[in-house]
């Protein structure tokens, strides 16, 4: 399984070799056109296109991941060993082992693990000890990565590896897969829809297409000025705990240090900061998923609680039911559902009895998204993350829609996310976070 | 720890309600073992009358209750009319007989169950294995019982050993395992994180024994703890057909001459086997799954 290749003495070969290669779930092709592309050894290459394009079918087909549904038609050669980094790492760690002997299964190096963990800036033994669900989105996802890493892989094939990452541990992600590369001569493909991304990795871009025609964003409705309090959240502290073996509550650590906050109707709040700085515990708590240790949270409006705040998860998949159709999904929380609400989302009316199980991660996260914003009029929509696996138009078009939304009914909006853009576009008052703490408050810039 | 506690408190509280429905339930039933023995013309309403007396059977049922729980707390579990003998005493030997039989034969259809699982999944022949199987679960065990009997007797096989009611009861339950087992299974092995960990190179027992049986073992647990009142509870029937002096043949005839002492225990006891299970299993799962350890 595992090649070493010496860097002074590599022939130019062939690592990746697709010609007319198309996949079909259950008839309906994954590629809008058969993807033929040759990559030498040591290559790199970012798959760029709109989500659902295929990008991460793809990327499966060189791992041999492909679901049981799927045909493959054309050729694939791939040579050498894959290390797949997929995009999610909710489903793609195991939950009953802790994340560290998830590496150590991989790669028996103790110190070669060590340097792994300390340069995603996972360096505390806390983490090597802590199971995949009582880490963040943006710790899981560098797990993965130093998974890939920890096989020793001469192709390695990431998918959004830094989509749930602030700018700075994206930054490290890149530059250990960049340097890791650069070292073993392999084979790098890429999938993201960050341009960022790509130049940070010296990639050349294919561009896969998009799936369909992507109509353009639509104006956005003028900002509507914040109206009376919301929601207010008064010294709310709450420690995570974990079990030893004889079942003893030991605090292993601090996820919210007397937070106290205040969200205004029809206002936009960004919840920024580190991966790990509690922002998913803060949106969690606000939506009523999760209980707090002590300190309040106090709403102003009369409402029953799934009209007061919608949360939409980091990985969208996991809170859609994949037997469901879009229209299930969505009736599940609006009862006026309609097929003319999916091109709010830049997909086809048609797809309106599509099965969910058949959409693509971003699709998905679309639909997520779709789903609780109608599902709101007054409350609080909290998006966590939800708009990093999305193209730029897509979430302009998705941004457009909340935003009106916001105009209309005096929606709030909590954007838990790194994403600048999308704070600079929702006008948001800023919020860092920083291990539990707030630790800087900015004002929105009105534009 | 807190949570050991509250599931051993609900467990005592479900095993509190069964036990009482069950003494009731004898109380309301129509008829009782004196208005059987009345169809005998040698006895006489009046010395029945006075059999009931010595039993307490005359007085209001808040007072037999009560007597019945005290009782039944320092482990004596009534007198049983028709052998004049303590519960306990009849019992004891039989539940040992039992245990020999319906202990055996849950460890045999566990290992049986799993193991050909396993085989099935691994070999990819489970899918094929499965309507065989979902057809031997669906065998009475009356007709399975009585098969194996004939066969025994054909084969010239002694029947008055235990290994006839161990077969019997392994064959009864080691499908429904297997079933389960090789469905729980083959789903596991498409978990994407199993599929992953493969794809990284992962093989073989270390594949299986940290990856594929985590992800397959909770339900599977849960099985577990209801098997073993399944256990004893078709061993009720094995044991009367194959004859094995276990509760079975006991739990019949005290039926048939409305014994109710005795059917009120071993019911209250069956619900404790299962309440047990139940209880283990739960804790097992809790200790096993990291992400129930964290409530």
């Amino acid at each position: 399984m595992i090649v070493s290749s010496q860097l002074d003495s590599v022939p130019v070969t062939t690592a990746i070799e697709f010609d007319n290669y198309n996949v079909r779930y259950d008839g309906a092709p994954a590629f809008v056109e058969p993807v033929s592309f040759h990559m030498s050894s040591g290559e790199r290459v970012g798959l760029s296109g709109e989500s659902g394009c295929g990008k991460t079918t793809l990327l499966k087909a060189v791992a041999g991941l492909l679901p049981a549904n799927a045909q493959s038609s054309g050729t694939c050669i791939v040579t050498g060993a894959a290390g797949y980094i997929p995009q999610e790492g909710t489903l793609s760690l195991s939950p009953f082992l802790k994340v560290g002997t998830q590496v150590t299964n991989l790669n028996r190096s103790a110190a070669g693990n060590a340097r792994l963990f300390a340069l995603v800036g996972l360096e505390a033994p806390r983490y090597r000890d802590s199971y995949p669900h009582q880490l963040s989105g943006g710790e899981r996802q560098r797990i993965l990565t130093i998974q890939a890493l920890a096989c020793k892989p001469t192709v390695i094939l990431a998918d959004e590896p830094t989509a749930h990452l602030d700018p700075e541990s994206e930054a490290a992600i890149l530059k250990l897969i960049s340097d890791y590369a650069r070292e073993t001569a392999a084979t790098l493909l890429v999938a993201s829809h960050r341009a960022r991304v790509f130049q940070m990795l010296g990639c050349k871009v294919h561009d896969m297409g998009s799936s369909l025609d992507a109509s353009p964003p639509r104006e956005a409705a003028p900002a509507r000025p914040p109206g009376r309090s919301l929601v207010s959240i008064r010294h709310l502290s709450k420690t995570h705990y974990r079990k030893d073996w004889l079942m003893r509550s030991i605090p292993a650590a601090q996820a919210l240090d007397d937070v106290s906050l205040e969200i205004a109707e029809g206002e936009a709040v960004a919840l920024v900061g580190r991966s790990g700085a509690g922002k998913s515990t803060l949106a969690r708590c606000l939506a009523g998923r999760d209980s707090y240790d002590s300190g309040s949270i106090e709403w102003q409006v009369k409402l029953a609680g799934p009209d007061r705040a919608q949360l939409v998860q980091q990985d969208p998949s996991e809170s859609l039911n994949p037997r469901f159709t879009i229209s299930q999904a969505i009736a599940e929380a609006c009862d006026t559902a309609s097929a003319d609400l999916l091109s709010q989302i830049n997909l086809p009316p048609q797809w309106f009895h599509r099965s969910v199980s058949a959409l693509s991660e971003g699709q998905r996260a679309r639909v997520a998204i779709l789903r609780s914003a109608s599902r709101l009029e007054q409350g609080l929509l909290i998006l966590d993350e939800s708009l990093s696996g999305l193209d730029s138009i897509t979430r302009r078009n998705i941004i457009s829609f909340v935003r009106c939304r916001q105009a209309e009914h005096g929606l709030a909006v909590l954007l838990v996310t790194h994403d600048r853009e999308a704070v600079h576009e929702f006008g948001c008052r800023i919020v860092e976070l920083e291990s539990g703490r707030i630790i800087m408050v900015t004002d929105a810039l009105r534009a | 720890m807190r949570y050991v506690l509250r599931r051993l408190v609900y467990s005592l509280f479900q095993l509190a309600i069964v036990s009482s429905a069950t003494f009731f339930m004898f109380r309301v039933a129509p008829a009782d073992f004196y208005s059987l023995e009345l169809d005998n013309p040698q006895r006489r309403a009046a010395s029945t009358a006075t059999e009931r007396k010595a039993h307490g059977l005359d007085r209001p049922w808040e007072a037999q209750y009560m007597d019945w729980v005290q009782s039944s707390l320092r482990g004596d579990f009534g007198q049983s009319l028709a052998y004049e003998l303590p519960v306990r005493r009849l019992l004891a030997p039989r539940i040992l007989k039992t245990l020999t039989v319906a202990v055996p034969a849950l460890l045999l259809a566990w290992i049986l169950g799993i193991g050909a699982a396993i085989f099935g999944v691994r070999t990819r022949v489970a899918a094929t294995l499965d309507p065989s199987a979902a057809a031997a679960a669906m065998i009475p065990d009356v007709i399975a019982v009585s098969l194996l009997l004939w066969l025994a007797v054909a084969v010239g096989l002694r029947i008055d050993t235990p290994w006839l009611p161990i077969a019997s009861l392994t064959g009864a339950i080691a499908p429904v395992i297997f079933l389960h087992a090789s469905g729980e299974l083959r789903h596991a092995l498409d978990l994407e994180f199993v599929r992953i960990a493969q794809a990284r190179g992962i093989r073989g027992w270390q594949l299986w024994l940290k990856y594929v049986l985590p992800a397959a073992a909770n339900p599977l647990i849960s099985l577990a703890g209801l098997s073993a009142a399944s256990a004893v509870g078709s061993s009720f029937l094995v044991e009367a057909l194959t004859g094995w002096p276990g509760v079975g043949p006991l739990f019949l005839e005290a039926v048939q001459s409305r014994d109710y002492p005795i059917v009120q225990t071993m019911l209250t006891g069956l619900s404790a086997v299962l309440i047990l299970g139940n209880f283990v299993a739960d804790i097992a799962i809790y200790r096993l799954d990291p992400r129930i350890r964290v409530i």
